[in-house]
């Protein structure tokens, strides 16, 4: 059975796909914008320009990769940060890649796309309730590694170390693993002169790059 | 693994999570291009997680963005749209009926010329007269299947045996549900008046015995809305409640009326309390 995607509708143009892409996203995208924009009048810019992109990138779904729902989060996140980085007049030290390109750096998935959300709602509640948290703060809610270490009165360290592994916990779960990417024990480049003395950001003034 | 391999999946989780310093993002850059396809997993993996936390408590847009989509959409393709059925709702199907939930944005604390805070069991009588005027009975026009949350809340009952309840002892009836363990819970409310998004919203805080009773925890901003019902068959609106912390020991609630999107701390003006347990 071949299963139809409203992104690929919309990228052939159809009018009733657009329809029913904005009742089935409108509510994920204006959720997550308005936790991330300063005023509700700046979530409504972001939530039309995260669609207006997703428009653009419709062609380039590969539901091979990931669920649509997924891909249009991720979009969305991008833009809700780069929208933050230009409030915040932050310069970004390293650039996303554009969503056209999406696609082609993520390997086609070894799950079945469908249960995918539910999936990871059933790998977070195996995650500590602190460790949910730290994850929703920082990725739902856009809150720094400070501003979470704040709020928690968690030690920064264990902010960080929670909202890692969790992340990593779900990724493992979900079978998500780079596209041609090396094995755990592959040679890593520049492993003689990467080791972990890398300086470490102390505030949220040098949190410039994603 | 091999300590290099864990710096780089180091660096990528906090660029996905955090972002990065120019000197990490230097760091990373010379992991190359393992760097870049573990950052695409984990970046894929973020995003299946935000959808997931979302999905539960959803918030539609309002009618006006929704047109103005439609615009965008219909300018984007160089043709109309065809006019959905049930256009004329105010929110879309995704999100629920009665209870929206806006995130809160961060403002500026009150200033310390601000009327000094008064004790919580102080503002809380004094609130009860104010809730007397704005006390409107919702009880109607209630969606006729069973509400999502309400499947949610009877969940929460049978399957968490140390669940805290408390009824509210200022302001609308019903009660309060809330799980330590799960970091979860409902208001259930009956008697709250609606409120127009753009005038003001409603806020919980949550008292924490390991917190200042000064600053409880943000319980989430929410809005209440008699076009529809997101209630109990007993006719109580139910609001997820969505701490923005850890709760640690929970002894008491309030709710407050805030400036539309929320505020990190409240003025706690005897006119602003809508609501109050516990205190």
């Amino acid at each position: 059975m071949t299963e139809t995607y409203i992104l690929h509708q919309i990228a052939a143009g159809e009018p009733q796909a657009m329809n029913a892409f904005l009742e089935r996203y409108s509510g994920l995208v204006w959720s997550l914008a308005r936790r991330h924009s300063p005023s509700p009048h700046d979530a409504e810019d972001a939530v039309q320009e995260i669609f207006l992109e997703i428009w653009k990138s419709a062609g380039r779904y590969d539901p091979g990769v990931a669920a649509e729902q997924t891909f249009v989060a991720m979009i969305a996140r991008r833009r809700l940060i780069d929208r933050s980085r230009r409030h915040k007049r932050q310069p970004r030290a390293d650039v996303l890649p554009e969503p056209e390109v999406i696609a082609a750096e993520m390997e086609p998935d070894r799950v079945e796309i469908a249960d995918e959300a539910q999936r990871v709602s059933s790998v977070l509640r195996t995650l500590r309730p602190e460790q949910q948290k730290v994850l929703e703060l920082s990725l739902v809610h856009g809150r720094s590694h400070s501003q979470i270490s704040e709020q928690t009165g968690m030690p920064l360290g264990t902010v960080k170390s929670l909202a890692r592994r969790g992340l990593m916990k779900v990724r493992r779960a979900l079978g998500v693993e780079p596209n041609g990417g090396p094995s755990p024990d592959d040679p890593i480049p520049g492993e003689e002169d990467s080791g972990r003395g890398g300086s470490r950001r102390t505030d949220d003034s040098q949190e410039v790059s994603r | 693994m091999t300590p290099s391999r864990e710096r780089m999946e180091e660096l990528v989780a906090d660029r996905v999570l955090w972002g990065l310093s120019e000197t990490e993002a230097q760091e990373l850059a010379r992991f190359g291009d393992p760097a870049e396809a573990e950052f695409a997993a984990l970046e894929r993996t973020g995003a299946a997680i935000t959808a997931a936390i979302l999905e539960p408590t959803l918030d539609g847009p309002p009618a006006h963005l929704q047109e103005r989509l439609r615009r965008a959409a219909e300018d984007f393709l160089g043709r109309s749209l065809p006019v959905p059925e049930g256009r004329s709702t105010e929110r879309a199907p995704t999100g629920p009926a009665a209870v929206r939930r806006p995130a809160p944005r961060p403002v500026a604390p009150a200033s310390p010329g601000s009327s000094p805070w008064i004790s919580w069991s102080g503002w809380a009588t004094a609130a009860a007269a104010a809730v007397v005027a704005l006390v409107l009975y919702l009880d109607q026009d209630r969606r006729a299947e069973v509400p999502p949350l309400d499947q949610q809340l009877q969940a929460l009952l049978r399957d968490d045996p140390d669940l805290m309840r408390l009824d509210w002892e200022v302001g609308p009836q019903g009660e309060i549900v809330w799980s330590p363990k799960a970091q979860r819970g409902f208001l259930r409310l009956r008697g709250l008046a609606a409120n127009a998004e753009r005038d003001f919203q409603y806020q919980l805080w949550i008292f924490d015995r390991k917190r200042s009773a000064e600053t409880p925890v943000d319980g989430g901003v929410f809005d209440i809305d008699t076009a529809g019902a997101d209630a109990t068959p007993e006719g109580d609106l139910l609001v997820p409640i969505d701490a923005k912390i850890l709760v640690h020991e929970a002894f008491a609630f309030a709710i407050t009326k805030e400036e539309p999107g929320g505020v990190v701390v409240s003025a706690k003006r005897p006119e602003q309390i809508v609501a109050a347990a516990g205190l």
